[in-house]
């Protein structure tokens, strides 16, 4: 077939190949961020031009007298990266722009035809307005524009109109405009601090360098940054880190896009090796060179958030009003600090001067917390302004008084937020400045160390408010000062080569000698950092209705009060890991554990606290369910004798269907039960045997799952009274989104039957998950892969655990292993946390009894490491 | 056996039907779509790419041919759903491994026909 591209097409194409080419030689050689916009703009404006030519030559006969082509937006700025859109705007003076617009046709197809992604629409005049004030888009999108073509005078007009109007509803714009960057700021991470961030959306990149300009825009009628530097809301040192910001931002950008080929903004991990390589940031002084990237990123966007949350207080116009109110109605409240317009402001005689202890400070903070009020931006200003001549270390007596303030609630990690942002906090306490921007080489955390620690700090004080046991065991805690600051130094340890909870003792450690906390406040502080994993691996890892293991822990804890802490401390360090991570499965697990271990050491009997009474009402909630009130007594009489670990497993509605499952077992080897789960998109099979029925069930059942092209996300066995036993799997279908068709589940249903059937010795196969080559150059998960196994902790099982980074078949082949070693497996805890798998196994001989063999137990680890890291034949 | 799948402007679906019973081929699947390519569902777009993409309603027929007839096909299909306006739509063309008429199970070519 011949192809029918036109030779002007084809000629731009050759053109536009040459300026890509010699675009990404600039950036390979490192130019400046800001010099390559400059010159793709001017590419892109080549292409635009010779094309805009083409169409007034070939007779756009009815192109009015009046108009002009105009570059919009990142065009106009001349920002553009390699992939970045064009986005191009015809103004005419005629009142109907339909013919014009259809005139124009040829030129939007040949720049698509080119192979740029256009943005083109025609206007009259006086028309623009309409969609700015439906579209806040559309009107940030107008402050800038750029003549490419046409009646200057004409633009003039358009410009002055423009003006007016941006006059005339400054306000409602600054306003809607903060309304959708906030919606875009929570959809991309709400946090500079993120280990994989957008360099276009995320907090802090540039768009919200463009959002500072649309203020300054909306106030000053100029898109530049002097308004604000007159205006006293900003200085020249920020307005220069301003574009030093932008101008990395920018080379990254282009950089992605150069890598891709596309107009991808996301920095993923393997981008950021890439860079850091090729920008030259070696490693050294205990950091990696990307980590040193990364940090020089995070201090640059940083101060773009910063600067941006000022610019809006200033031009924020509900402010404005409470400002020249708050200036007549304020109030002294301390020697520095007085209240104006429900924000607490500097006295005028300490504004001008310059600060030289961290007295001023600190009772900015007491006066926030105790009118529960915001601190001024200028005041957080100021403080930047004055940073240096702060001594570097706070005295004795500020230190604990610092220390005293943690004790708050409320507002008390906006506060501490703030002293981070302005590298204070790290004075009172140090380690907080190698946690920076510290990068968390792992799949399972989302945010940075600093942020990790503040966000669970910010999950804890919101607590107050919960009604809940959570709620009410945070509220229950007597020293808050000591809970929060264990919630701040958790994971500061990390970062080092050596065990993070054992650095952060010893960070704890130094922490109590500097604040001079009492020998048990000090020992409750170390304890909580050292073994603040200790609650969430006993909760998450192990069937707690073994008494041992949960009695060895209250021992180990040892203080009701100490126990709160920790619990709290685990959840809240759960919460702030990521989105999703914080679910109801961890949330009752860990009730649990907390609940029994209370029961241990609490003397009083508190009822709100006690263990068993969770457990009781489940054996109620299940007898009360119309399934089980159907079913004869043989199974109803199961109920009461069935071990915590199950009960707390599933809701009472599907304890009660397993049970009617296991009554319908009959004689049959074996009963399969399907439920689809709309919340989450998976689907959850329970297949009830009997023991001995069949042997191996369990990785046969996950043979046949995962070669039917299901993903297991997690795994249950439960063995119960009666030789009863259960398998449970949570699997999403990657065939079919939403609820499988009744044929998909009767074709796995009959998978699952031949793969149980004693005769058949089939193998699955198993489709590898495709994933892009170079995806994953590093593996960052490497390290967690490992296997334990404990014959300590229980008496009648051995506990296998196995970490590794997920795939296809994995579950299967961990079983397979564990049965041909002569296991029987009694019960599982398998979990998918992102990539990462965790998998626990109760295991022991053919016989019953806890494994013993060392030569055994040592081939079972090195074969399940084979596996795990495929090496497995 | 190659299978030719097009997806057309739907106001291009009797042009192309037309033009394919012309050139004897006797069996058409017309399937009714959503979906987006480089247009992102805008003739006229304002930034709107950067946040929204649309869906447009398309129409996607599919035909199996023997080998001999594919370009034949095609050029069919791409001369009676052209516009010159960008969103004319693709065609795309794979082999196909094997072909069986349920009622008489002749197979792949006597299949087709």
């Amino acid at each position: 077939m011949i192809t029918r591209i036109a030779s002007h097409i084809e000629a731009l194409r050759q053109r536009s190949a040459a300026h890509s080419a010699e675009i990404a030689r600039m950036i390979r050689d490192g130019r400046p961020g800001l010099e390559v916009a400059e010159a793709a703009t001017a590419m892109r404006d080549e292409l635009v031009l010779a094309l805009w030519d083409r169409c007034l030559v070939g007779g756009v006969g009815s192109l009015p007298m009046r108009a002009c082509l105009l570059a919009v937006g990142g065009y106009a700025k001349r920002r553009l990266c390699p992939c970045s859109d064009v986005d191009l705007l015809l103004i005419v003076a005629e009142r109907d722009p339909t013919p014009v617009a259809k005139s124009c046709e040829p030129f939007f197809r040949d720049l698509y035809d080119v192979g740029l992604d256009v943005g083109f629409s025609v206007r009259e005049i006086d028309r623009t307005w309409e969609t700015a004030v439906q579209d806040p888009r559309f009107c940030t999108s107008l402050l800038h524009v750029r003549l490419l073509w046409g009646d200057e005078d004409l633009l003039q007009d358009w410009r002055a109109r423009f003006g007016r109007f941006l006059r005339r509803n400054a306000s409602r714009l600054i306003l809607a405009a903060e309304a959708e960057r906030s919606r875009e700021r929570a959809e991309y991470g709400d946090t500079v601090y993120l280990l994989q961030p957008n360099v276009k959306r995320s907090p802090g990149t540039l768009r919200d360098i463009q959002f500072i300009e649309w203020m300054a825009a909306f106030r000053f009628q100029d898109t530049g940054l002097e308004g604000f530097i007159r205006s006293d809301a900003m200085t020249e040192e920020e307005a220069a880190a301003i574009r030093e910001a932008e101008d990395f931002l920018l080379r990254v950008r282009q950089s992605l896009h150069c890598a891709a080929g596309k107009a991808d903004d996301t920095l993923s991990r393997a981008a950021q090796w890439s860079l850091a390589e090729a920008w030259g940031f070696s490693s050294g002084g205990g950091l990696l060179g990307v980590e040193k990237f990364m940090q020089e990123y995070f201090r640059l966007t940083e101060q773009v958030d910063a600067i941006r949350t000022r610019v809006f207080a200033h031009v924020d116009p509900r402010r404005r009003l409470r400002r020249t109110w708050g200036k007549i109605l304020a109030k002294r409240v301390g020697p520095f600090v007085r209240v104006a317009g429900g924000e607490i402001v500097l006295s005028q005689e300490v504004k001008t001067g310059t600060p030289r202890d961290y007295l001023p400070l600190l009772s900015l903070m007491e006066s926030a917390l105790q009118y529960d009020a915001e601190i001024s931006p200028n005041v957080w200003h100021w403080l930047a302004l004055h940073r240096e001549a702060l001594p570097a270390e706070p005295s004795q007596s500020e230190r604990e008084r610092f220390f005293g303030l943690l004790g708050s609630t409320a507002r008390l990690p906006e506060l501490l937020r703030h002293l981070h942002a302005l590298r204070l906090l790290e004075r009172f306490i140090p380690a907080f400045g190698p946690a920076r921007g510290l990068l968390q080489f792992n799949q399972y955390h989302k945010f940075t160390v600093d942020q990790h620690s503040l966000i669970a700090l910010e999950r804890a004080v919101e607590l107050s408010r919960d009604q809940g046991l959570l709620g009410r065991t945070y509220s229950a805690v007597r020293d808050k000062a000591i809970l929060h600051a264990a919630i701040l130094l958790h994971d500061l340890g990390k970062g080092r080569d050596e065990d993070h909870c054992t650095v952060g003792a010893r960070i704890a450690e130094e922490i109590s000698q500097r604040f001079r906390l009492s020998e048990d406040r000090a020992e409750h502080l170390i304890y909580l950092v050292q073994n603040h994993l200790r609650m969430n691996h006993l909760a998450l890892r192990r069937d707690l209705s073994e008494e041992k293991p949960v009695v060895d822990f209250a021992v180990e804890v040892g203080s009701p009060e100490r126990l709160r802490m920790l619990y709290v401390l685990t959840a809240v360090d759960l919460m702030a890991v990521g989105p999703g991570n914080w679910t109801g499965w961890k949330a009752d697990l860990l009730a649990e554990l907390y609940q029994r271990a209370m029961r241990c050491i609490s003397d009083s009997g508190d009822i709100l606290l006690a263990g068993d009474q969770i457990l009781e009402e489940r054996r109620e909630e299940i007898l009360a369910q119309p399934a089980v009130r159907e079913l004869d007594s043989e199974f109803r009489g199961l109920v009461p004798t069935l071990p915590a670990g199950y009960l707390l497993s599933a809701d009472p509605r599907r304890i009660a269907e397993d049970l009617k499952l296991l009554a319908g077992l009959g004689d049959q080897p074996v009963a399969i039960a399907v439920e689809f789960v709309p919340a989450t998109e998976s689907v959850v099979w329970t297949v009830a045997t009997r023991e001995k029925a069949a042997e191996g069930v369990f990785h046969r059942l996950a043979g046949a799952l995962t070669s039917s092209g299901l993903s297991i996300l997690s795994a249950q066995i439960h063995t119960l009274p009666g030789g009863l036993i259960l398998d449970r799997f949570w699997v999403r279908d990657a065939y079919y989104g939403g609820e499988p068709p009744p044929e998909r589940l009767q074709e796995i249903r009959e998978e699952l039957l031949r793969a149980l059937s004693s005769s058949s010795r089939f193998e699955p196969v198993f489709r590898e998950r495709w994933a892009p080559p170079g995806a994953r150059p590093h593996d960052f998960t490497q390290a967690a892969v490992r296997v334990e196994i404990d014959n300590t902790s229980l008496p009648d099982f051995t506990i296998v655990e196995v970490f590794a980074n997920d795939r296809a078949g994995l579950l299967y082949r961990i079983a397979k292993t564990l049965f041909e070693e002569g296991c029987s497996v009694w019960r599982a805890k398998v979990g998918t946390y992102l990539d990462q798998a965790v998998d626990v196994f109760y295991v022991t001989d053919r016989s019953g009894a806890r494994l013993s063999d060392a030569t055994l137990l040592a081939r079972i680890k090195s074969r399940l490491l084979d596996v795990i890291q495929r090496k497995e034949a | 056996m190659k299978k030719v799948e097009a997806v057309i402007r739907h106001f291009k679906l009797e042009d192309v039907k037309a033009a394919l019973t012309k050139r004897g081929v006797q069996g058409l699947t017309v399937v009714e779509v959503r979906g987006f390519g480089r247009q992102r569902g805008h003739t006229e777009v304002y930034r709107g790419t950067e946040y929204s993409v649309d869906l447009v309603p398309k129409i996607k027929i599919e035909v199996v041919v023997p080998d001999e007839d594919v370009n034949e096909v095609v050029e069919a299909v791409v001369e009676a759903a052209y516009t010159g306006q960008v969103g004319d739509g693709k065609v795309f063309i794979s082999d196909i491994t094997g072909a069986v008429r349920i009622r008489t199970r002749e197979t792949d070519d006597q299949a087709l026909k």
